[in-house]
């Protein structure tokens, strides 16, 4: 609250992304405005390059995309439900490791005594993993997190709303700036992340997890028809999963210490790197086909999927949520004050 | 071509110099008196500039020669160096272009702010992203910049400057050159040199500019009979929150909210009209106004009326729900301050809505625009103290932006920005002038056009 009313003072980061805009549109900021400007910052710290006020060197002390990234996990955290399962926040990379260590050993204990190790991997496709087994466990999945996703983001919703209304066209926008990555481009100057070296990396990075994520998604949809087209699409979408996470957590390792908070780096990393093996088991998939790894592989591979949706609720995963709401609620306040 | 050259100075002045420099060919060490971390001077507190333009993709439209120099004259009054100054309106045309051929990236469309989207174009991120992006270009060009070096003392002989003795930590070496350009600021970072003209008082001026500028090199041309330019007085000085720290406040210091309502002293009287018109210009003469006060300390009082139509500020007010509460949280006799308020608000002329055109005009101390009553609660104060910017008072240059001693023109040394700002400015100030006198006497020092 104190950093951002200096910020409110100076606003020269205005231009950079759309917390710079929306810090305008408030004269006074309350607790809620500020949950709203966490979710809007992604934390490229073009800001915090171009501010002058900085910790260590001045009396103010600033340090805007840490304190944001701050608030942004207490969001998570506050909003997340059930409340139950609020200690998956709280130690995320135990539960991270421990439920993935869990889902791989029961997947291979499953195909060891339902098969048997010796002639699992001799064993067709779809007798391992029959169509209808996947197609439900698919929907269930889904359905979870969409849930509880509805359930979290409501809950948000209803912190940072402030009887305004959301219109239609904020709607529109606020997707738009999301999928194309708008508040990545810094107003034209890029993401200078990691120190202030690069331009395009996190933007890069972020879009082929994000368009890999969607593109694997939707070929493994046609399964048990996962070869040709499907194969192709699924083998690209691995791919920029990998590269993606392993450029996030590069970027991540490279950005001075102390330049991010500690428990914002502890949500970022087990999901980060927990993707980043769903992507490497994703690659192997197509290329696999046909051989006896391909088995043993691809339930392991589904195995850290479902990890990765049971826990979307409760991890890094709630992100893209809080963002878009977020954004939706930026692009219609943008528009009525621009009508005014 | 391919002479050594020596810059004085790592502000945007010295930078634009040394980039100008090094792409003619020269061979160039830039002596920054900060650490890295805190370099660029008054530079990094910047973010704006002002210069004469025809419509362009940076600004809302044109903005013709003569009427950047008439803006000029209005804040100024007259121009010590009449030369110099049109050589700076002159040159800033080119100015926008050169700085995005340099890397600097223009925003599209400016919002909010002071009113300046016709005459001022705003660069992305502001002055800290200006300086590490001309640090970065100068560090390509192959420049050798020194932190932490300040000049100990100037060897000068013959009309010339023959070598600087450079104190770096407990070192100190001599370095020679063919040419040195000194763009090392004004002294503002310097309280005994302050104090010989505010004396007392200068204690209670906030310094708003970098804590660096202590106008060392400066003192050593004087002192070598350096001609001096400009009042010694006078500086861009604005008023600020009391509560900012002692040095680098930068941009977030300032109180915007005066023409909103009145000002008073430690004694609880007016002193000045707080709604003269043109106020983005009127602006910068309220720190000198606060320092001439007892004690340099003021209170702007507004009423609740007033809240959002001033740039939100860094401190919070001061608040009350009576203005007798008012008067206790401020200090202030509660009499005096009810008396002074409702005499103000009695005589306010009101000629249409907007309150541009409300006046109070019966009182020793008139108001005459934006005279807003103060009657709503709850009421708010903001302390005031002087902040300032940079000194104006330095070295004359000529057209060539060489130095003049006493004894005639040093051939072989310029001088660029804050440290010649006293050629163009007198008093006032015009946002954006700083980095526009800074880029264009800093290119000319660096061998534009100039040789």
């Amino acid at each position: 609250m104190r950093q951002l009313s200096i910020c409110n003072a100076c606003r020269y980061c205005e231009g950079y992304c759309a917390v710079w805009d929306a810090i305008e549109f408030k004269s006074i900021l309350n607790e809620g405005d500020i949950y709203h400007l966490s979710n809007l910052c992604h934390d490229c710290r073009d800001c915090y390059y171009a501010c002058p006020y900085n910790e260590p060197e001045h009396d103010f002390k600033l340090n805007i995309p840490k304190v944001l990234g701050q608030v942004r996990v207490e969001t998570y955290k506050d909003n997340l439900k059930p409340r139950f399962f609020g200690f998956a926040l709280e130690k995320p990379i135990l539960v991270t490791a421990t439920s993935t260590i869990i889902a791989v050993a029961i997947s291979i204990a499953y195909a060891a005594f339902s098969f048997g190790v010796d002639s699992f991997s001799s064993l067709p496709m779809t007798t391992v993993i029959p169509v209808t087994l996947f197609k439900s466990a698919t929907i269930l999945v889904y359905l979870y997190t969409i849930t509880l996703w509805s359930w979290e983001g409501i809950a948000y919703w209803s912190k940072i709303n402030q009887k305004e209304h959301l219109s239609v066209s904020g709607l529109g926008k606020g997707i738009r700036d999301a999928i194309f990555h708008k508040n990545f481009l810094g107003g034209g100057e890029g993401c200078k992340v990691p120190n202030h070296n690069s331009r395009y990396m996190r933007v890069t990075m972020h879009s082929l997890v994000f368009f890999g994520f969607i593109t694997a998604l939707v070929s493994i949809s046609f399964y048990p028809d996962i070869t040709g087209y499907f194969a192709i699409a699924y083998l690209i979408g691995s791919i920029a999963v990998t590269l993606g996470t392993a450029g996030m957590i590069y970027i991540h390792l490279k950005e001075s210490k102390g330049s991010r908070s500690d428990v914002q780096s502890s949500i970022d990393y087990p999901f980060t790197i927990l993707l980043f093996f769903a992507g490497i088991t994703g690659i192997i998939v197509p290329v696999s086909f046909g051989t006896t790894l391909f088995n043993w592989n691809f339930i392991i591979h589904d195995a850290l999927i479902i990890v990765v949706f049971l826990l979307a609720p409760f991890s890094k995963f709630i992100h893209p949520v809080f963002r878009v709401i977020s954004l939706i609620k930026y692009n219609s306040d943008s528009l009525r004050l621009s009508q005014k | 071509m391919g002479r050594n050259v020596i810059v004085v100075g790592g502000g945007n002045a010295a930078l634009c110099s040394a980039i100008e420099s090094s792409e003619r060919g020269d061979k160039v060490t830039l002596i920054e008196g900060s650490p890295q971390s805190s370099r660029g001077g008054n530079s990094k507190y910047t973010r704006d500039i002002r210069y004469a333009h025809d419509e362009d993709e940076f600004t809302s439209g044109s903005y013709p020669k003569d009427e950047l120099k008439e803006d000029l004259l209005a804040v100024s009054g007259s121009f010590d160096n009449r030369e110099v100054a049109n050589l700076v309106i002159d040159r800033s045309e080119e100015m926008a272009n050169w700085m995005q051929s340099h890397n600097i990236t223009f925003k599209k469309e400016i919002r909010g702010t002071l009113n300046l989207s016709r005459t001022n174009a705003f660069f992305m991120g502001g002055g800290k992203v200006l300086v590490d992006t001309y640090y970065e270009l100068i560090e390509k060009l192959g420049v050798r910049v020194l932190y932490n070096a300040t000049v100990s003392s100037i060897k000068i002989s013959k009309g010339a400057v023959r070598s600087l003795t450079i104190k770096n930590g407990h070192s100190e070496r001599e370095l020679e050159a063919d040419k040195y350009i000194f763009a090392s600021g004004g002294y503002e970072g310097n309280k005994d040199w302050l104090s010989q003209f505010w004396g007392e008082g200068t204690k209670n001026i906030k310094i708003r500019g970098s804590k660096f500028n202590t106008g060392i090199p400066l003192k050593q041309l004087i002192e070598h009979g350096a001609i001096l330019c400009g009042v010694e007085k006078a500086g861009h000085m604005v008023a600020v929150d009391s509560r900012s720290p002692e040095y680098d406040s930068g941009i977030v210091s300032r109180i915007d909210a005066i023409p909103w309502g009145i000002v008073i002293n430690k004694k609880g009287d007016r002193f000045y009209d707080e709604g003269e018109d043109i106020w983005p210009k009127r602006y910068a003469i309220w720190g000198r106004l606060v320092a001439e006060q007892e004690s340099q300390m003021c209170f702007v009082i507004i009423d609740n009326e007033a809240i959002g139509k001033f740039m939100p500020t860094a401190y919070p007010s001061m608040d009350a729900n009576s203005l007798e509460e008012l008067a206790a949280v401020v200090g202030q006799d509660p009499d005096k301050l009810v008396g002074l308020i409702s005499d103000f608000n009695r005589g306010i002329k009101k000629v249409n809505e907007d309150p541009f055109n409300w006046s109070q005009k019966e009182m020793r101390i008139p108001k005459s625009h934006w005279a807003m009553p103060i009657k709503t609660p709850p009421f708010h104060a903001y302390p005031l103290s002087p902040g300032l910017t940079f000194t104006y008072q330095g070295v004359r240059i000529n057209t060539t932006g060489r130095i003049i001693l006493k004894d005639g023109e040093l051939e072989n040394a310029f001088a660029a920005g804050e440290i010649a700002s006293g050629n163009v400015l007198r008093s006032g100030y015009l946002a954006g002038f700083g980095l526009t006198i800074g880029t264009t006497l800093g290119r000319l020092a660096g061998g534009w056009d100039n040789e």
